[in-house]
């Protein structure tokens, strides 16, 4: 919530306008498709309503795309599993070798990547947790 | 394996290049930097839980320490911790190196090094 928190106040006035008139020219592409696809479909070509649809949902699914894979991962899955110091280092590591790894495998493996150290960074955190309880335990059952 | 006071510490593989990693570096150095390092030694992508624990048990056994660095905004305001190797993990790494040569089939008194040495004994 902090960095929620943060984040809005590091917006300057500029981009809060830029993110909002995005959003709203997006709706508007979104109510134009829909009311184009619904008037051929009520004209009764259905397959020419489906192919539009399509080509629409492609387009949508394409630029959505483009869209995540400029941007690096903000990692918030890290933020949510492991501590707050923990994951700052985790976080900062990861992105530190992420534009390494988009310039060798491209941007959609590089995402795939993150996630995969990401989550592999999660259970080695919580498995080495579990393991140092374990043995403590061992240590007080066996004395 | 290398005593450091009166405790006995085995260096697994994966420690053993980290410290070396670390070693390399010199002061400052970042998990990523280390990962970076192996990966290319390694020739794939080492993954990144594996070091940070091994980092961890390292500086639980105090052969690296680490103090946090400055937040950086190109890497989303994180702060990194930024380990060092200490006396104590020179002292372990040069003995565990030193076991690989003797094991190895080296000539004990053609290597550099003394005899394995015993940090805190009289």
């Amino acid at each position: 919530m902090t960095q929620l928190i943060e984040f809005w106040h590091q917006m300057n006035q500029e981009s809060i306008v830029a993110y909002y008139l995005l959003r709203g020219l997006s709706t508007v592409a979104m109510i134009v498709g829909f009311i184009g696809v619904f008037s051929v479909w009520r004209r009764g070509d259905l397959a020419e309503a489906t192919r539009i649809f399509r080509e629409w949902l492609r387009a949508v699914e394409k630029s959505a795309e483009r869209r995540r894979a400029q941007r690096a991962p903000r990692g918030l899955l890290i933020d949510l599993c492991l501590p707050p110091d923990r994951a700052d280092d985790v976080i900062y590591n990861l992105l530190s070798r992420y534009d390494h790894w988009v310039e060798k495998h491209g941007p959609r493996w590089a995402r795939v990547i993150f996630f995969s150290q990401s989550a592999g960074s999660i259970v080695t955190f919580w498995t080495d947790w579990l393991m140092k309880r374990l043995k403590l335990l061992k240590t007080f059952v066996s004395s | 394996m290398s005593l450091i006071r009166g405790k006995s510490y085995m260096l697994s593989k994966l420690e053993e290049l980290i410290l070396l990693a670390v070693f390399r570096s010199r002061a400052d150095t970042t998990a990523g930097d280390v990962q970076a390092a192996l990966s290319a030694a390694l020739g794939r992508e080492q993954q990144f839980g594996s070091v940070f624990t091994s980092l961890d048990r390292l500086s639980d056994k105090k052969l690296v320490r680490w103090k946090k660095g400055e937040p950086d905004a190109r890497r989303g305001g994180r702060a990194p911790r930024l380990y060092e190797i200490t006396a104590q993990g020179r002292t372990a790494l040069d003995a565990s190196l030193r076991a690989t040569q003797v094991v190895g089939g080296a000539d004990v008194d053609a290597l550099p090094w003394p005899t394995i040495p015993v940090l805190g004994a009289p």
